[in-house]
């Protein structure tokens, strides 16, 4: 007993620092945040208010915040759409023994390695109108009869980030899911061809239920961290044309350092925190796919 | 006899005694004045580009050739972050000894109580080399000047002569607005769109902001009056913004959309005639183009009024109350700023840094044989006689027309890019000008903090 003890003992020292971690990286900024959402703070400014719930009214009264919130939500559940289904049929096509496919394999890596800076900059300019290479040759291949300003638009600025934020993510997803249906023995899509099961019946079967877990997981990392996503779009459009892109990072970001409205953003965070642990919290109960 | 001797001996030895200790102490005394102490500065600026960091290094190495006892170390903080970092800095008290800003960031400083006031530097340097009073009054707060401008940017209606000659007929660009939507009409329609006429943007960041202003500025609006009340809605705001509307028209697809970089790329790409802009793009057409196809003339003025208008930003330094506390550190950092402000020192800051893209902001430094020695600038002489004109003449910056700050809120005014997002809710249709200026002015009033 006395040495279940020590060792239960030992187990929790050795957890301190782990704990430690967690405490400075997480609890504390997420306290902090909170707390500051009660106050009214001018950034550099000495002064600072307490004014209660004030700046949670406010964000709610807020028409930016609501827009805000449903641009994130079609952002994030636009890229879930899009880098669920296309890493899952590369990953398919990856899964096949032909020669070159290791060649492939690798290659499919470089949008992972490109920094997200590189693809904003590159791409705003490729997909200008008049001198951007796409629109060009969309033209020249009579794909597009009059050139657009895919980011400028307000009906193509969303969809555009989306297709691109989703590149940079097609080889995570691809390679999760290719890892997941290395582990499907052949044997098993042999038997179900005895039986003669067609093509689709082998996807819908066998292959889907079989990495279904891992889609759930690649699905709950991208909604993660495409919700957070402020990079690409602040160095594209900056939330624009209008605030047609302008999700819950960009304004919290546009109202604590371009505004210096310390307060007003860490309500925001707040609130924006608590959407996702509800949301995470759904997820792992009621999406998680059953052994 | 002997005691007699003795005497006169300890009288000789206490006297050399005593003169030697004198002349010993009055020669450490001196020594302490010739042999200076070595001293470390630091200062921010904010022009990350390799060719600008090595045009300060090149200043800071004559410098310290001059000065070997002081050691200045420059530290580039990009203009993106500078807001965010100078005040992080004051927090953690890790501020450098002085910086260079704009009038907004001077501002946000100011409002934070971090700076020290530098009246007798301005003072020194005006009655040594004529600062334009424009660019020295935008640092003109209570009694105080609080920051040193030490060269300066202006935007001017830039284009493409031969464009305008091809396309719309006329060899001199256009001396109003009116002409000057009738011509970027000419031009993109003369050239089935191969060119369009005039280049501004329509997105909520600072690049609208400084294009919308300057026609804001050509037609006399303002965002406060001289008691720093609000008065953005006024007819001459929505006259500005109105022709802004039109102008737009005759942008390249996407315009509404534009940052700098895509402004710059239309032009090297000659797709596009005119535009009010920083007339820096000149070095590329020198070094990389070898045409003198670009030119720069005075913003246009509105029908019926004498007065042009246009957008000016003063880089000037200001020092922080912190560095009061290091005598040593505040002199050579005064030092530093008066080398700085040399003719000759200050050439190597503004056209063999950036020609056209930053100027000088002193007589004295404007007739700079150095500045004008500059084979870019000998190429593009013209664009800098008129920019030199117009810094003189009428340049300003939105907020700080009055030769004093009125509004201190006008730092959050631009932070939030709020004439941007009037622009944006014009040219994308979401609003009316008159709708749109109604808004901003309700959203400049929740920024508002009058300076009485």
């Amino acid at each position: 007993m006395r040495l279940y003890l020590r060792r239960e003992r030992t187990s929790y020292f050795l957890m301190i620092p782990v704990l430690l971690l967690i405490i400075v990286i997480f609890a504390y900024p997420f306290i902090r945040t909170f707390i500051l959402g009660f106050f009214k703070i001018s950034f550099g400014a000495s002064e600072t208010q307490y004014v209660g719930l004030n700046n949670f009214k406010d964000i709610i009264r807020n028409q930016t915040y609501w827009k805000a919130l449903t641009n994130s939500l079609y952002w994030t559940f636009g890229n879930i759409l899009v880098q669920l289904s296309i890493p899952l049929f590369i990953a398919i096509l990856l899964n096949k023994r032909i020669r070159g496919i290791n060649f492939a394999r690798a290659i499919i890596m470089i949008p992972w390695v490109v920094p997200a800076v590189t693809i904003a900059i590159c791409m705003r300019w490729m997909l200008l109108p008049k001198i951007g290479i796409i629109n060009e040759m969309l033209e020249s291949l009579n794909i597009l009869k009059n050139q657009i300003h895919f980011l400028g638009h307000r009906f193509t600025a969303m969809p555009t980030l989306i297709l691109l934020n989703s590149w940079k993510f097609l080889p995570f997803g691809t390679l999760m899911i290719l890892a997941a249906l290395q582990t499907i023995p052949d044997e098993t899509y042999e038997a179900a061809e005895v039986d003669g099961a067609s093509g689709y019946q082998k996807f819908r079967y066998i292959t889907l239920p079989l990495i279904g877990s891992m889609i759930w997981f690649v699905g709950f990392l991208a909604f993660s961290w495409n919700f957070n996503t402020f990079d690409l779009i602040w160095l594209t459009t900056q939330g624009g044309p209008g605030t047609i892109t302008q999700t819950l990072p960009v304004l919290i970001y546009r109202t604590a350092f371009k505004t210096f409205r310390l307060g007003e953003a860490s309500a925001m965070s707040v609130t924006v925190a608590i959407l996702l642990v509800v949301i995470g919290v759904f997820y792992f109960k009621y999406l998680t796919p059953k052994e | 006899m002997l005691k007699k001797l003795l005497f006169i001996s300890t009288i000789i030895l206490v006297f050399t005694l005593s003169a030697g200790m004198l002349m010993a102490g009055g020669k450490k005394e001196e020594a302490v004045e010739v042999e200076e102490v070595p001293v470390e500065i630091t200062f921010w600026h904010h022009e990350a580009p390799a060719h600008r960091v090595a045009a300060f290094q090149k200043v800071i190495d004559l410098f310290e050739a001059e000065n070997p006892n002081i050691t200045v170390k420059q530290e580039v903080v990009m203009w993106g972050d500078a807001w965010v970092k100078s005040l992080s800095a004051l927090e953690a008290g890790t501020l450098p000894e002085f910086q260079f800003a704009i009038p907004d960031l001077t501002l946000t400083m100011y409002k934070a109580e971090a700076l020290a006031p530098v009246t007798d530097l301005v003072n020194e340097m005006d009655a040594k080399y004529k600062i334009f009073p424009n660019q020295k009054n935008m640092y003109y707060h209570k009694g105080e000047y609080w920051g040193l401008p030490i060269f300066t940017m202006i935007m001017l209606m830039t284009y493409r002569p031969s464009f305008l000659e091809e396309y719309g007929g006329v060899s001199e660009p256009p001396d109003t607005w009116d002409e000057t939507l009738e011509l970027a009409r000419k031009i993109t329609e003369n050239s089935d769109e191969e060119v369009y006429g005039f280049g501004i943007g329509g997105a909520k960041n600072l690049m609208t902001d400084e294009q919308a202003f300057v026609l804001l500025a050509s037609a006399g609006a303002r965002f406060f009056d001289e008691d720093g009340n609000v008065t953005f809605n006024n007819p001459k705001t929505i006259k500005a913004l109105r022709m802004y509307s039109e102008l737009i028209k005759y942008a390249p697809p996407g315009a509404e959309a534009w940052s700098w970089g895509e402004i710059e790329l239309n032009f090297a790409a000659g797709t596009l005639a005119m535009s009010p802009y920083f007339p820096a793009i000149q070095k590329r057409f020198h070094e990389e183009f070898d045409s003198s196809d670009y030119a720069a003339a005075h913003v246009p003025r509105f029908k019926g009024r004498s007065e042009r208008g246009t957008i000016t930003y003063p880089n000037e330094i200001h020092i922080y109350k912190q560095t009061l506390k290091d005598n040593t550190k505040l002199e050579a950092a005064k030092d530093f700023v008066r080398f700085m402000m040399r003719p000759e020192i200050n050439a190597i800051l503004t056209s063999g840094q950036e020609p056209g893209g930053f100027l000088p902001c002193t007589e004295a430094a404007a007739e700079a044989p150095e500045y004008w020695d500059n084979p870019v600038v000998k190429r593009f002489e013209n664009i800098h006689r008129v920019s030199i004109e117009s810094l003189q003449e009428y340049a300003t910056l939105y907020g700080f027309e009055y030769g004093k700050w009125v509004n201190i809120g006008i730092g959050d005014i631009t932070g939030a890019d709020v004439l941007a997002e009037v622009v944006n809710k014009i040219v994308s249709g979401q609003m009316s000008v008159e709708d749109a200026v109604a808004w901003g002015h309700s959203e400049m009033e929740k920024y508002s903090i009058p300076a009485k």
